[in-house]
């Protein structure tokens, strides 16, 4: 126990001394400032969640002040939506956390060679991982639930219970996930099958999550609207029939003091702390035997054939005399080497850009996340198809066409996201080799925008093609729904990796024995940047639709509202890049140069 | 080749590099020796333009590092002391990206390859990738990579640490043959006798400050003239090092050691 303390202890001195280099260059000012400046924007972000679950919870509860039976079934299934959205997030980024703190801090090599029993190391790991997790999960998941309970007037008591509920929801995903990761590692023999296994199984394992929802979306809305059949099945808050599922007894937990729910504690914090807490357990118990030997085996990469090498060498040494790998040594000698993509083209752009996608396609996490950015979007077209389809859509055809388009847009950024904030990080596994060559900034940075489309572009062409041939939603062409899509996505982008020019985190390794240490700030305020962003493209891009309805507006021709529409989108678009590239690339002189910044 | 005019690193208050003035010529072999600390590693980052200096500059083959870092880089090799690599890249996809970046001619490049990794006995593994390598493995590589576009200058951070003997040999061997056919060797090392039968100069370190440069003679007079040598004739470039660097800190070590 007190070495887990004191291993925790290191963690936490480490992250906070980890926005700090030792060189005076930047001023400790400056650094502040720059902190605080961070923290604004997540605190705005954080006001814009909470006062829009404010608001709608407000208006919920004053239209329906009538019966608020149907508020309260309406109240508990939103709840639920959320609390089952805080297990997707999870599952989309919780997964490679936990993984990456378990088995590939750089600091394990250490720890295990010390008399410390890996439980010990392991708790505190998890630990880590937890806390890791839930930086990613509160700051966008509990300001709505704050911003729900202050509109809904719900007790003091909720705040906390419902934080308590994030918490051990955070740990149960964790433990559960180490559990399984731990198991994997001791008993598949291959690393391949490691890999192939575990990612599969997540993968399913985050589908079956969401096609329950489907499902249970899908029951709500047979049901109706209607308000007698509401009121009916309010009478078990509509919960009753899930009481086994995580997800159910997070939000029992978070409304079991808000006493009109009268849910009881055995069907809500019980469950929830028991099936936590022993998952815990049963991870350092289960540490003892299958850490150590899963942690070497992690360590493992897979060896071609190995065939004896002669006289060769000799050969060679004689040679050096003459000239120092000159053109007459090796003929005829040499076995033949792979191909790779990296030579295609010789240009210092190709050559970046291979590199990384050829490091990319070895890295497990990144299919990972591809197979659930493919899976979540599977579940958003056919959950809106539906949803279109039953609701009447009517009048608002042109307002539909640019919602659909830019809900694509929302989820391809996701992921492009994710690999625009790592674009340059991952160099940092050896930025010496890309410091000491002569790259110009601009070839540096227009190779790495390249690679943080990628991913956006893949996902959003699909999607933009399945939406095409699948659904019968009102829809832009592909020759208006691509373009516009991939300039999106390339904005979205650049300001992405603007974030990883202004503050690369070096120390993430790839791969390997490095410190996984995620930057949580920086990662969330390049996805609420990214999410304003794709907000903005939005609305400019569908004034066309929605200008008629403003009165002051109503005026102006349809044709020439179209051309506004256009020219601000584009307006957009071509600001964002150019702010995001210069910032970009002055950073990137500076780190090419090795300045401190 | 390399002249370097009041080169100065601070780290906060700490002075890692003090008015550095140092000028190697062409097919010269520069040692660059000093105790743990003493600030070599930063001075070669300087030099090849990958760390910014706080004052002073550098010229490599008359090209202003600063004001052309990409022109200067172009024309340089670099070993560091880390041999840190992409763990999830193949030694030969590694040297592949190498020589893009260099702009090296697709089939010269190949060749080239082929010959360093024949030559480092890396060839029949060249396909696994470099997270499965061991330290002095991946040192060869980095080496390889180093020469792949045939410097005029080469920086090399402690180039031997964690090679086997013949493979210290045979980068011995390569860097006499380069600097026989011109090329400008500058490399810090720990290992005295590197340093006293190759190096053609030596320069010492310590504190950031540049005790003493020069061949074998040189040094044995700045050290007798810094204080009481008992046989400069006679001395070895060790007696040499501990003497200019603090010959009293080894006095008390000994001392400490005989109880
Ligand atoms: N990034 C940095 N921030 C702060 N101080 C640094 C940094 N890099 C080096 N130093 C300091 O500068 C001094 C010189 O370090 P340097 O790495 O150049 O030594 P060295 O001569 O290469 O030593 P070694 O023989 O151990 O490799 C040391 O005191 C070191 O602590
Ligand atoms: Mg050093």
């Amino acid at each position: 126990m007190d070495r887990t303390l004191l291993i925790l202890g290191v963690e936490l001195r480490q992250a906070f001394r980890a926005g700090s280099s030792a060189d005076g260059k930047s001023s400790r000012a400056k650094r502040i400032a720059r902190n605080i400046m961070g923290y604004a924007v997540l605190l705005t972000i954080a006001v814009f969640m909470g006062r829009g679950a404010y608001n709608i919870a407000a208006n919920l509860s004053e239209e329906l002040a009538a019966c608020p039976n149907v508020v309260r079934t309406v109240w508990v299934n939103l709840m639920s939506g959320l609390s089952l959205g805080i297990f997707i997030m999870f599952f989309m980024t919780g997964v490679s956390v936990v993984y990456q703190t378990l088995y590939e801090s750089g600091d394990l090599k250490f720890l295990l060679s010390t008399p410390t029993p890996a439980g010990s190391v392991v708790a505190a790991k998890l630990i880590v991982a937890l806390v890791r997790n839930l930086m990613a999960i509160v700051p966008f998941m509990y300001p709505v639930w704050v911003g729900y309970g202050a509109g809904s007037g719900a007790p003091v008591s909720f705040y906390i219970m419902s934080l308590l509920a994030i918490v051990f929801a955070a740990l149960l995903f964790t433990a559960v996930v180490a559990i399984f990761v731990m198991l994997v590692m001791r008993i598949i023999p291959t690393q391949k099958m490691r890999q192939i296994i575990m990612i599969g199984s997540l993968a399913v394992g985050f589908a079956f999550v969401v096609v329950f929802q489907v499902f249970n979306a899908k029951m709500a809305r047979s049901n109706g609207l209607d308000t007698a059949q509401l009121a009916q099945a309010a009478q078990g808050w509509g919960l009753g029939n899930t009481w086994y599922l995580p997800h159910v007894w997070v939000v029992k937990t978070a409304l079991l003091t808000t006493s009109e729910f009268g849910f009881s504690f055995a069907e809500s914090l019980l469950p929830l702390a028991v099936t936590a807490v022993g998952a815990f357990a049963s991870v350092i118990g289960l540490s003892t035997k299958a850490f150590l030997a899963g942690w070497s085996a992690a360590r493992e990469v897979e060896k071609g054939r190995k065939k004896p090498n002669g006289r060769r060498r000799r050969r060679a040494l004689l040679r050096i005399g003459r000239k120092v790998a000159g053109d007459d040594l090796a003929e005829g000698v040499s076995p033949a080497l792979s191909d790779t993509m990296i030579r295609r083209h010789v240009s210092q752009g190709w050559g970046i850009f291979a590199k990384d996608l050829t490091i990319l396609m070895r890295q497990p996490v990144i299919w990972y996340s591809v197979l659930v950015a493919l899976v979540a979007s599977g579940f958003y077209i056919y959950n809106m198809s539906y949803g279109m389809r039953s609701g009447d859509v009517g009048s608002m055809v042109g307002l539909m066409k640019d919602i659909v388009l830019f809900v694509l847009v929302m989820m391809s950024t996701i992921s492009s996201s994710q690999m625009a904030g790592m674009c340059i990080s991952m160099d940092g596994e050896s930025l010496w080799a890309i410091r000491s060559m002569p790259i110009e900034p601009g070839t540096y940075y227009n190779s790495k925008m390249a690679l943080a489309m990628l991913p956006g572009s893949a996902v959003f062409t699909v999607l933009a093609l399945a939406m095409t041939f699948v659904s019968d939603l009102p829809q832009y062409p592909l020759y208006v729904s691509l373009p516009v899509g991939y300039a999106a996505i390339s904005m979205l982008g650049s300001i992405g990796l603007m974030f990883d020019a202004i503050k690369p985190n070096f120390t993430i390794r790839m791969s390997g024995a490095g410190g996984p240490k995620r930057d949580a700030s920086k990662a969330l305020i390049s996805m609420g940047v990214s999410l304003v962003g794709t907000f903005l493209l939005g609305v400019a891009f569908a004034f066309k639709g929605y200008y008629s309805s403003f009165s002051i507006l109503a005026g102006i021709d349809r044709q020439v509202a179209t051309c506004i529409s256009v020219i601000a989108f584009t307006a957009i678009v071509v600001a964002g890049h150019v702010v995001a590239r210069s910032i970009a690339i002055g950073n990137i002189k500076r780190m090419l140069r090795g300045e401190s910044n | 080749m390399i002249t370097t005019y009041d080169l100065t690193k601070r780290f906060g208050d700490m002075l890692a590099v003090d008015s550095l003035d140092l000028s190697v010529g062409a097919g010269e072999i520069f040692g660059f020796l000093g105790p743990n600390g003493a600030g070599k590693t930063t001075s070669i980052n300087m030099m090849i333009g990958i760390l910014t200096p706080t004052g002073g500059r550098v010229e490599l083959a008359e090209i202003d590092v600063a004001k052309d870092p990409t022109k200067a880089k172009s024309i340089t090799g670099y070993v560091p002391d880390q041999p840190n690599l992409y763990e999830k890249l193949t030694a030969w996809e590694f040297l592949m990206f190498v020589a893009n970046l260099h702009k090296v001619e697709k089939g010269r490049a190949e060749k080239k390859a082929k010959n360093l990794l024949e030559m480092f006995e890396l060839i029949d593994r060249a396909d696994e990738q470099l997270g499965g390598y061991s330290h002095g493995m991946r040192q060869k590589v980095v080496i390889a990579s180093a020469l792949l576009h045939e410097p005029k200058i080469l920086f090399m951070d402690e180039p031997t640490v964690g090679l086997d003997p013949a493979s210290a040999r045979l980068v011995k061997d390569i860097l006499r043959e380069l600097a026989s056919e011109g090329v400008t060797v500058f490399m810090s090392t720990h290992i005295l006798e590197i340093a006293e039968r190759m190096c053609d100069r030596v320069g010492i370190i310590q504190k950031g400050r540049l005790l003493a440069v020069g061949n074998m003679d040189d040094l044995r007079q700045a050290a007798a003239a810094k204080g009481a040598m008992k046989h400069p004739e006679a001395s070895t470039l060790e007696d040499l090092f501990i003497e200019l660097t603090g010959g009293s800190d080894y006095a008390e070590v000994s001392r400490y050691l005989e109880g």
